[in-house]
C-alpha cells in the first residue's frame, strides 16, 4: 500500500460515473477528511488495471493505493478480482464497467451483459425463449433446456440485483410486474425496443 | 525500443502480412505476450483486435515506442487515444459535387477509448453515422458498419471510385474521411497502410472511373 494516487492506468469503471476530483475534495476537510482508496491489478509489463471511485487529478483528500501484482498470463484473473471486488465489495453496478477492459480480459463471456450491446442481450434472450418453450413441450433432454434457460436467469438476476441495489424503490415495481405481467408487455409494446 | 513503420491505424488493416512487414517482429512478439490471455498466434492476436478495437490500446499500455511515427503510438500507448483526421491522401481530381454526409472522422478513431470527448467528436463530426447506427459499436466494427451503411453510398464508391468520393464535398469540407471510410468497407485494409505498402493500384484506380494517370502516387505520413 502506498499513500499516493495511482500514476497511471487504465480504470475500472466507465468515465462517466466517476467523481470528479474536486468534487471527492469537499469531503475532505478538517479532521475528518476521507480517504480516496484505488485497487490496482498490476500486470507485469507496465498496465496497471485501476478501481476507483473518483477520477485521476489534483485531489485535495489522501489517497492510498493498494496494488496486487499478476504475471500477463493471470491477466483474466486480475481483471476478474477488480471486477468482484467491485461489484460484491463495493456493491457497483455491473454497467457502471469499462465494456473495453473486459474485452480487452477476454471476460464477455462471463459477462455479456457489459460487453454486449441492450439489443444483442434481448435478441439472445428471445432466440432462446422460443427454443425453452419447444423443449419444455415435448418434454425432451431436459438438462439442454436447463442449460439454456440458465443463462436467461442468470442475466436476469444479475440485472435484478443491480437495479435493486442501486434503487431499493424497485423492489416494488417488480411485485407489480410480477402480479400483473401483462401490463409489462403493454409497455414495452407502446414505447418500442429501444426502452426495454 | 520498438520502432514500428505504420501508425496504429494497422490494428483496423485486416491483412496479417502487413502487421509482420510494417511492425516488425518485435513489436509482434511483444503483442503476441501481451494478448496471450486470450490468443496463442499472431493470426488469432490479429483477428481478437479486428474484432475488438478497443482492447489494442490497453493491451499495449506502457509500450515504448519510437520511429516515424512516435508521437502517434505515444498517444496511443499513454493515453488510448488516436487523432480522428483522415490518413490517406488521394490524387487531386476535379469535383464540385456535394455529398449530404457528414462523416469528418476516420475509421481509425474506432481505437480511440471511449472518453467523455471521443463521444463528442464522433457525434459531432461524425453525425451521419448515427442515422445508421445507435451507437459507436466496439464488437466486430467491420460487420456491424458493413450492413449499417447505405447500399447507395457503399455503389457510390465502387461506381465512382473513393478518389472520386474523396474530393467530393460536405459544406466546404471534402470527404476525405468517408472515401477512407468506403474503402475499408469493401476491402477491410486500411487505404493509407496498403499506400504504404505500394498498392497504390488498388487505392486509386476503383473502377477505372477516377484514374488519373499523371497523379503521382505517394503517401505523406503526418
Amino acid at each position: 500500500m502506498r499513500w499516493e494516487m495511482p500514476q497511471r492506468g487504465v480504470y475500472l469503471l466507465k468515465e462517466v460515473y466517476m467523481a470528479e476530483p474536486s468534487e471527492a475534495s469537499s469531503y475532505c476537510r478538517g479532521r475528518d477528511s476521507f480517504v480516496v482508496v484505488y485497487i490496482v491489478a498490476s500486470l507485469e509489463g507496465g498496465l496497471d488495471v485501476v478501481y476507483g471511485r473518483v477520477k485521476p487529478g489534483v485531489l485535495g483528500c489522501p489517497a492510498a493505493t493498494f496494488t496486487r501484482r499478476f504475471s500477463r498470463a493471470e491477466t483474466k484473473a486480475a481483471v476478474r478480482t477488480l471486477i468482484d471486488f467491485a461489484t460484491k465489495v463495493d456493491k457497483v453496478p455491473l454497467f457502471q464497467i469499462n465494456p473495453d477492459v473486459i474485452r480487452f480480459a477476454g471476460l464477455c463471456d462471463e459477462y455479456p451483459l457489459i460487453c454486449e450491446d441492450p439489443a444483442v442481450v434481448i435478441n439472445r434472450l428471445s432466440a432462446d425463449a422460443p427454443k425453452v418453450r419447444r423443449q419444455v413441450e415435448i418434454q425432451v433432454k431436459p438438462e439442454t433446456s436447463a442449460k439454456s434457460s440458465l443463462w436467461l436467469v442468470e442475466e436476469l438476476a444479475r440485472i435484478l440485483r443491480d437495479k435493486l441495489e442501486l434503487d431499493g424503490g424497485f423492489a416494488e415495481v417488480l411485485k407489480r410486474v410480477i402480479e400483473d405481467p401483462d401490463r409489462l408487455r403493454e409497455c414495452v409494446s407502446r414505447h418500442g425496443r429501444g426502452y426495454v | 525500443m520498438l520502432k514500428p513503420r505504420v501508425d496504429p491505424c494497422i490494428f483496423l488493416h485486416g491483412d496479417v502480412e502487413d502487421w509482420v512487414a510494417l511492425l516488425g517482429d518485435d513489436f509482434i512478439r511483444e503483442l503476441v505476450r501481451r494478448f496471450r490471455h486470450v490468443a496463442v498466434d499472431m493470426d488469432q492476436v490479429a483477428r481478437y483486435i479486428l474484432e475488438n478495437p478497443g482492447a489494442a490500446g490497453i493491451g499495449l499500455r506502457g509500450l515504448e515506442v519510437g520511429g516515424p511515427y512516435r508521437r502517434e503510438w505515444g498517444l496511443f500507448v499513454e493515453s488510448g487515444y488516436v487523432h480522428p483526421g483522415a490518413r490517406a491522401v488521394w490524387p487531386y481530381v476535379p469535383n464540385d459535387e456535394r455529398l449530404d454526409v457528414r462523416l469528418q472522422v476516420s475509421p481509425c478513431f474506432l481505437l480511440a477509448s471511449l472518453s467523455r470527448d471521443v463521444r463528442y467528436v464522433w457525434r459531432n463530426r461524425a453525425a451521419s453515422l448515427f442515422k445508421w447506427v445507435s451507437a459507436v459499436p466496439r464488437h466486430k466494427p467491420l460487420e456491424v458498419f458493413r450492413e449499417a451503411f447505405p447500399l447507395w453510398l457503399r455503389e457510390l464508391g465502387r461506381s465512382r471510385g473513393y478518389v472520386w468520393v474523396a474530393w467530393t464535398k460536405w459544406r466546404d469540407r471534402r470527404n476525405r474521411h468517408l472515401a477512407e471510410w468506403l474503402y475499408w468497407l469493401d476491402t477491410g485494409r486500411m487505404p493509407h497502410v496498403d499506400a504504404i505498402r505500394r498498392r497504390a493500384n488498388a487505392v486509386y484506380e476503383t473502377a477505372g472511373c477516377t484514374k488519373k494517370s499523371a497523379a503521382e502516387n505517394l503517401y505523406v505520413s503526418s
